[in-house]
């Protein structure tokens, strides 16, 4: 075979290798090597309005709790499962363990200036009602303040006292706190302990330091331990969390 | 003006005429060169019209294959100053056309560290952008910007320093020194700034240890030095390989007996030189006493087509000075043999030897019937005496195409030297790293013995790590004077330094993440199709460069030769 | 070179003939893999393709660009927004400080910051990582940004949560070769989205993972999209340019704390202006113990980390 017939069949091969590959990049899929669509999951509790509610805030809305919004956990229209303790109670289950509302609004049981019967046990120790079983004591250490009186009053359930006895309305309590926490208050009117909303710049509008049982439950201050949002989403098969592990 | 203009639009519209033309090896090779750019264009057209998540990249590992490769070709584009160096530094003139190719080479390299970049961009529809003047360019405090300057800037000097050399020689005018020996000499330096600042892109990140060291800069230079130069031998030996004239068989070589011995002379005259003097016009400068003094040692004679002026190997000491028709030079090497050149009316052949005493280095054949002034070593100095003569001798000498074995092993020493030092530089590295192993160690860790289970580098870099300590043992060794030998070094040296260098560098540079996170990476089909894409159009490039620029340094296609066909090759 | 039976001018014909059809075909083939640019989706025009740096466009063309992308928001998304160019407050510059005592590592911020902020769900983009830390090390490489247990914090750890840093020597503004992103004179660096050619050159200089690649286009659900936008901040960006953290430069320039402030539970987060003696983070850096994440990396950063006890 010479050198013309070799080149012209190289050149025809070529030709036939071009026109193929025209219909494959025409009809070919366009999109790449692209890593599928992930479908983000929902981030639950992210607004403000799921906090707690403090106190003073109960008080004024009359125990209306409607700024929260049960909607960010739960799906609208679906019963939520209750659980039940032995007693038969309904026991909160331990998302809501940061809601005031679920233990401390006293006007959602007790009428205003209602008596209440106090009932002691043989070792001259309270006996806590089912009702108010539920939040576990444990403000302190050591247990040393878990006796209720220490911060209510028997006879006015709608007012707490300090361990001197200065007496308060029960949406004044942060004053009560503070006759303990002297330098959480100090950072507090500082804005350098506990949450701030709204503006930094004073002038520009409101701004709102969030009161002691805005955060903490009076009767269980640490933080109860909540469910994280989502961890961050890595779709490339090499990366740490392959996309098929994902929710 | 206009004429030059014309002039120069017709050279540029033969050599893509020239650049269509040879035999089917020449078309498969280009086509397969086309074909898988074509590949390449239609992966980067996905990834420009659905962005780089058709990439293997993430957040963690941002930079991959394509800054990789950028690296590397940036390296090869040095390749250039590491022939200059010793050519315009040192005269040694065995690597005299060796900077053509070089230099060629170093065009191709930038173009495709360009193209590089240009696939990296998310939006390469602003590149305008980072044009100084037009965009917002920031000066000197962004290292990219420098990237920007020394990378065209380089690119500008070395397309016109080939271009004018190819151009001067296409119209048989030698090149005028200081048209282009301060940009060469301004190249040397700038190649050397260009990976440099390249270097200086990683060694200037605070947050990445393992590119913020200061040996990264030095390291760059070693083992561009180590590439470069081993990319040239390489080409070097396929562009002898492709331009010998077939196996030793087919060689048309006509037997001793036809010498031109027979053939009659006379002894040669005035009215001679005067005819030489209308093809090699510096001749009619020289006066008539000095050419007088150079009779004694002339003569004319007339050889017919495929008889030979002069033997490879002899140490005859004869010059020949074209009157009419056409010589070609061939070299046997390697039971090959090569046209080394193509000269014609007005050119000399055969100078060498007469001039330096040495033994002819390749044979003349006539190509159709000639006539020739055969002059002695002696008269041929007589004739030298005279400056205009001496400088275009000297110049056509050192002209010549001359791919010899000697000139091949003055680039194994460069190479040589080069891995020493870069495989000492690692080690110096690789001590700072495992011996404190501070937290800073943690990509070392990575890359050379994976990190919690991850090791997708491990094998990477220990196949560098071999190929280039493989590369240095033969290198350092005699047995690499042979040829073969010293291809298997180029090829281990060039793969383990586009490893180390590229992915070596580039990837394990951003694990762990600076939050301490080892998300690993690998690069997609797409982005290898978009990398095979941009080698394939390199490769291509410097195929059609070396096209055009062989025949224009061998003589065969110059502005009086309209001849553009290719030289024969075996069919 | 040709056979006998046929003329050398036949032969050299056909030669011809068969390098146009080779080259034809090529050409052909190279316009064919040009296919996949047809899912361009106003990628650029010319009037795109011209527009200038933020910092060169007069205050008419300002508020036309502004127009311009409410118009594309419209367009693409089906929302009205309000796209703003608020310019930095005098005597303001701003100042981030977190209690790692605190940080029970939720995660509400990040996901907060993801829906101010206007960020792609899908590709994930998000400006906020939190690590959770071993006690006894700082050692970030053993942290980890994907734990997901029942509950947080867990024992034996705590938590740190990573964002831009507003560095004062920002290695990601030195690196940028076309100056899309620069420090305002309120501290914030942000980045010109229209501007930005996607080099991810500030990525890889950014020693806290803070920047993002939008590495394609961005997607969010309509009914997420956050309407109060500003130009170099929430506004929706386009595929393959950088985004990061700008303090939510939409609320904190109108005088608002940013968006990972308010939803912190636990008050883990102050934002303030530093000029101020008595804002809170003026407070904490004069009567707290506050450090630097990788100091030595000399970047100056106006995020600080502090410890309560």
């Amino acid at each position: 075979m010479n050198g013309d017939r070799k080149a012209e069949i190289t050149l025809g091969g070529l030709t036939a290798a071009f026109v193929i590959l025209i219909p494959v990049f025409l009809l070919g899929r366009s999109a790449g090597d692209i890593p599928p669509e992930h479908v983000p999951m929902d981030a639950v509790f992210n607004t403000p309005t799921t906090v707690r509610l403090s106190a003073a805030e109960l008080i004024e809305s009359e125990g209306d709790t409607s700024g929260m919004d049960c909607y960010s956990c739960h799906t609208e229209g679906a019963v939520p499962t209750l659980h039940k303790d032995a007693n038969g109670l309904v026991a909160a289950s331990t998302n809501h363990l940061d809601l005031v509302y679920a233990r401390m609004n006293c006007a959602g049981c007790h009428k205003e200036s209602e008596e209440v019967d106090l009932e002691w046990d043989d070792n001259d120790n309270l006996i806590i009602p089912p009702h108010h079983k539920q939040p576990p004591m444990r403000h302190g250490r050591f247990g040393r303040n878990n006796d209720c009186f220490n911060c209510h009053i028997p006879d006015k359930l709608n007012k707490v006292r300090t361990r001197h006895g200065e007496e308060f309305e029960l949406k004044d309590s942060t004053q009560l706190c503070v006759s303990c926490h002297g330098t959480s208050y100090r950072e507090w009117i500082q804005g350098v302990h506990g949450r701030l909303n709204g503006h930094w710049d004073r002038e520009s509008g409101d701004f709102k330091r969030q009161d002691c049982t805005a955060c903490h439950d009076p009767h269980s201050p640490a933080f109860a331990a909540v469910k994280p949002a989502p961890k961050p989403y890595r779709p490339h098969p090499n990366s740490a969390s392959p996309g098929a592990e994902h929710p | 003006m206009s004429a030059h203009l014309r002039d120069f639009s017709r050279f540029l519209w033969r050599s893509c005429r020239l650049a269509t033309e040879g035999d089917w090896r020449y078309y498969a090779w280009i086509g397969l060169l086309f074909l898988a750019t074509v590949l390449g264009v239609n992966a980067y057209a996905k990834q420009f019209a659905q962005g780089l998540a058709t990439s293997g990249m993430n957040d963690h590992v941002a930079w991959g294959v394509y800054i990789a490769n950028f690296t590397f070709m940036v390296g090869v584009a040095d390749a250039a100053v590491m022939l200059v160096i010793p050519v315009y530094l040192y005269k040694r003139e065995e690597l005299q056309d060796f900077v053509i190719f070089g230099i060629l080479l170093a065009v191709v390299a930038i173009l495709m560290s360009l193209a590089f970049v240009m696939v990296d961009l998310g939006r390469p529809d602003r590149f305008w952008h980072m044009i100084p003047g037009i965009g917002k360019f920031n000066f000197p405090a962004s290292l990219l910007s420098w990237d920007v300057i020394v990378l065209n800037g380089y690119l500008a000097m070395n397309i016109y320093i080939c271009g004018y050399l190819l151009y001067r020689r296409y119209r048989g005018q030698p090149p005028v020194g200081w048209h282009y020996i301060p940009w060469i000499f301004l190249s040397i330096f700038w190649a050397v700034a260009i990976h440099t600042v390249t270097a200086f892109l990683y060694v200037g990140l605070v947050g990445r240890p393992f590119w913020n060291n200061s040996i990264v800069g030095p390291r760059f230079i070693a083992s561009a030095f180590v590439s470069g130069p081993a990319i040239v031998i390489l080409a070097m030996q396929m562009v002898r390989r492709v331009t010998a004239s077939g196996s030793a068989t087919e060689r048309q070589i006509p037997n001793r007996e036809a010498h031109l011995a027979d053939h009659s002379s006379r002894p040669a005259t005035l009215e001679d030189f005067k005819a030489l003097a209308k093809f090699l016009p510096e001749l009619a400068h020289v006066p008539n006493e000095t050419l007088s003094k150079c009779l004694p040692g002339s003569a004319v004679v007339e050889a017919n087509e495929g008889e030979v002026l002069l033997w490879q190997g002899d140490t005859d000491r004869e010059a020949f000075f074209i009157l009419d028709g056409r010589v070609v030079v061939k070299r046997e090497e390697n039971q090959r043999e090569r046209v080394i050149r193509n000269v014609g009316p007005g050119e000399i052949c055969g100078e060498i030897s007469a001039l330096t005493g040495t033994a002819r280095t390749a044979t003349a054949v006539a190509e159709s019937p000639v006539k020739v002034i055969r002059m002695t070593a002696t008269a041929l100095r007589r004739l030298l005496q005279h400056p205009k003569m001496n400088q275009v001798v000297r110049t056509r000498m050192t002209e010549r195409l001359m791919i010899t074995d000697k000139a091949l092993l003055t680039l194994r020493s460069i190479v040589q030297v080069s891995i020493v030092v870069n495989v000492f530089l690692l080690m110096n590295e690789l001590f700072k790293e495992f011996y404190t192993d501070d937290l800073h160690a943690a990509s070392a860790h990575y890359l050379y013995f994976g990190l919690d289970g991850k090791t997708a580098l491990v094998p990477w870099i220990w196949t560098a790590v071999f190929c280039n300590l493989g590369a240095m043992a033969l290198l350092m060794l005699p047995v690499s004077r042979s040829l073969k030998v010293l291809d298997l070094a180029c090829v281990l040296a060039i793969v383990g330094v586009w490893i180390e260098k590229g992915m070596g560098l580039v990837v394990p540079g951003q694990i762990p993440s600076p939050l301490g996170e080892i998300v690993e990476y690998t690069p997609s089909f797409d982005e290898s199709l978009i990398c095979i894409g941009i080698w394939a159009f390199g490769l291509l490039c410097y195929t059609v460069a070396l096209r055009v620029a062989i025949p224009i340094l061998q003589g065969r296609f110059s502005a009086k030769n309209g001849d553009t066909k290719p030289i024969p090759t075996a069919g | 070179m040709s056979n006998s039976q046929e003329s050398p001018a036949r032969s050299s014909r056909r030669t011809f003939l068969a390098k146009s059809a080779a080259a034809a075909s090529g050409l052909a083939a190279m316009a064919a893999a040009l296919a996949p640019l047809r899912d361009l989706d106003d990628f650029t025009n010319v009037e795109e393709f011209l527009r200038k740096h933020y910092k060169e466009l007069t205050p008419d063309e300002l508020a036309q660009r502004l127009k311009i992308i409410e118009q594309k928001v419209k367009e693409r998304h089906d929302v009205e927004a309000e796209v703003k160019a608020l310019a930095p407050m005098d005597g303001v510059e701003f100042v981030y400080c977190l209690n790692l005592t605190r940080c029970i590592g939720c995660r509400k911020c990040v996901h907060a910051c993801v829906k101010e902020n206007n960020q792609s769900r899908s590709p994930e983009v998000q400006y906020i990582t939190v690590l959770k830390m071993p006690q006894g090390t700082f050692d970030l490489e053993k942290g980890d940004t994907e734990y997901q247990p029942a509950a947080v914090p867990e024992d034996g750890s705590f938590y740190m949560p990573v964002q831009c840093h507003q560095c004062r020597n920002a290695p990601c503004v030195q690196v940028c070769p076309v100056e899309a992103t620069w420090q305002e004179p309120d501290g914030i660096t942000v980045v010109d989205y229209d501007w930005c050619i996607g080099c991810r050159y500030c990525v890889a200089a950014c020693p806290y993972f803070a920047r993002r690649f939008n590495w394609k286009q961005p997607s969010i659900p309509k009914e997420e999209i956050n309407p109060d936008m500003s130009y170099l901040g929430n506004r929706p960006r386009p595929v393959g340019v950088v985004e990061k953290c700008h303090f939510c430069i939409q609320r904190t320039r109108t005088g608002r704390y940013p968006a990972c402030m308010e939803v912190c539970p636990t008050g883990s987060r102050k934002f303030g202006n530093i000029l101020d003696p008595e804002s809170e983070v003026s407070h904490i850096l004069r009567e707290k113990r506050v450090f630097v994440l990788k100091e030595e990396a000399g970047t100056q950063p106006r995020f600080y980390y502090y410890f309560d006890i």
